[in-house]
């Protein structure tokens, strides 16, 4: 397996009353994320270098459809259910666990800026050979003020 | 859905063209040739009587394929001691930019190892047949050592949201006059990247 199965997923709750999980809970089918969850570096213009090309930031980055017009108003990650992970694996080929761990969701203002995103680690080893996918941090948080790191288990590690 | 990323190696063809990618999956070694994986130590980089003696150097990139919104930042590191017996002044180096990303841009930036075979590979600072990437830099090479989980070297500060190679880490081994004779123990050395 060249990844390592996620065992947390996102859930976007909206000041409309409406929400968007990154798995559809019937479908087991995957929405993607806001890419601006993800802080890209930016130069002194405000351009992204993006797929080898120098890019103003939104028009790399348009806003996705199903975020069009919505305010984010709760985000966290949250555990897969049984059910849940066998419709992702049924949808798209792909393993996830579930597991009983908590959720963890944060309330944003209107002028937040929600950081939400994996951080992975492979491990390259020299002589035994090959390469292993290390444990995923889920990062989840508001630019400029406090960022969590939330281990495989749901357990906030920084 | 979380991407597919396989670490390779690419090897051999000519500059700004590696004749091929190939995936680690079993033990990569610094040598005295251009080569992927090989079965056996025909290539081992030997002690100087005097000086240094170097690998080839290797060119270690992450291979992203599948489904993803965005990967960035991608980090490399050690566990912050290299323990192989390099002797004097020696010491697994990569090659280092005095600003920006660290890693070498691929295929544009790659640059075929080159050296005498089973004698010493050439030194990435060297002038004349140094990495071309990093040769003129200030200080063109650091040693992995100092590349650590709370510092790691950025190699890839921009963004993929295709599949694509990243920057490449380049990585060589300096032996010096007292370094002790034999394969070495097993290092790991780890990549980071951000995704979503």
């Amino acid at each position: 397996m060249q990844y390592r199965p996620l065992t947390l997923f996102w859930i976007a709750e909206f000041s409309d009353g409406t929400a968007l999980s990154q798995f559809d809970p019937e479908t087991g089918e995957e929405v993607k994320g806001h890419p601006d969850w993800l802080p890209s570096k930016t130069d002194e213009n405000g351009n992204i270098e993006k797929d080898g090309k120098k890019l103003p930031y939104r028009e790399a980055y348009p806003i996705p459809q199903h975020f069009r017009n919505k305010t984010v108003k709760r985000l966290g990650w949250y555990p897969f259910s049984f059910s849940l992970a066998k419709r992702v694996y049924e949808a798209t080929g792909k393993t996830v666990f579930p597991s009983a761990s908590e959720p963890i969701a944060i309330n944003l203002s209107p002028d937040d800026r929600p950081v939400c995103y994996r951080s992975h680690e492979i491990k390259l080893h020299t002589r035994s050979g090959g390469v292993e996918y290390a444990e995923t941090v889920y990062v989840l948080g508001v630019k400029g003020k406090r960022v969590l790191h939330i281990d495989e288990n749901g357990e906030v590690i920084d | 859905m979380v991407a597919t990323v396989n670490v390779q190696q690419a090897v051999g063809g000519s500059d700004g063209s590696p004749a091929s990618y190939n995936n680690v999956t079993a033990s990569t070694r610094l040598q005295t040739k251009d080569q992927f994986a090989p079965a056996d130590m025909s290539y081992p980089i030997p002690i100087p009587t005097s000086g240094f003696k170097y690998s080839y150097w290797i060119h270690v990139c992450l291979d992203l394929s599948g489904t993803f919104t965005k990967i960035n930042n991608v980090r490399f590191y050690s566990d912050g001691s290299i323990g192989w017996n390099f002797g004097t002044n020696g010491e697994l180096r990569r090659g280092n930019r005095d600003s920006g990303d660290h890693g070498c841009l691929m295929p544009s930036e790659y640059d075929v190892a080159t050296g005498t075979e089973a004698d010493t590979g050439d030194a990435i600072e060297d002038e004349t047949n140094g990495h071309g990437y990093y040769n003129t830099q200030t200080t063109p090479t650091a040693n992995v050592a100092s590349d650590t989980e709370a510092s790691p070297a950025l190699i890839d500060s921009t963004d993929h949201t295709a599949a694509e190679k990243t920057k490449a880490v380049v990585l060589q081994c300096r032996v010096a006059n007292d370094a002790v004779q034999g394969e070495q123990s097993d290092e790991t050395l780890s990549f980071k990247y951000d995704e979503i």
